[in-house]
């Protein structure tokens, strides 16, 4: 089935419009798409084209350790960790342990923001330090 | 998302500029960074030998 847009995005947000009209070809059908839910849909779509996996997850939803490990670049292991020493929410469900979606995202931030806040420091070390710079 | 992961050796981890433009590169999410606890002694062995 091919889905046509019968107007753009561009042409949309210049005429302030919140939604887009899609007019399913060879048939009656016609559906609103907000506009930020289209600027979502073109790039799972051009993430899809590049052949990358897409998931789409609810905030509520409930990850595993090894599940929010996959999503933060790191050993289930140090999930756990993380778990133990209560540095990241969770709740039992069935005896084991899960983490929201939503936290793992705040803790994913916290972690960038950190980093970011290292890697400024490292760099204002090696300066003052005049190690190359 | 499929990222690449990079192994940074001790040569590059000690000139600080050169770790620093890849640290924050690799800060961008368009590689994983990785380097083993021998090449971490390596980098900082050299970093104290006495200019």
């Amino acid at each position: 089935m091919r889905y046509v847009l019968s107007r753009s995005e561009e042409n949309a947000s210049k005429k302030n419009l919140s939604a887009v009209t899609v007019k399913i070809e060879g048939s009656d059908e016609v559906i609103f798409i907000p506009l930020q839910a289209i600027s979502m849909l073109k790039s799972i779509l051009s993430n899809m084209a590049e052949g990358k996996p897409v998931t789409l997850l609810p905030l509520e939803a409930e990850l595993s350790p090894q599940e929010a490990a996959a999503m933060l670049h790191v050993p289930s292991s140090f999930v756990i960790e993380l778990i133990e020493k209560g540095k990241i929410p969770h709740q039992t469900t069935e005896g084991s342990p899960k983490i929201l979606f939503r936290d793992a995202l705040t803790y994913e931030s916290q972690l960038r923001s950190k980093r970011r806040e290292n890697l400024n420091k490292l760099a204002s070390e090696a300066q003052a330090l005049k190690l190359g710079y | 998302m499929v990222a690449l992961t990079a192994v940074l050796d001790a040569n590059v981890l000690y000139p600080a500029p050169l770790r620093d433009l890849l640290l924050n590169l690799a800060d961008t999410g368009i590689f994983n960074p990785k380097w083993s606890q021998i090449i971490q002694q390596e980098w900082v062995r050299n970093l104290l030998l006495p200019q």
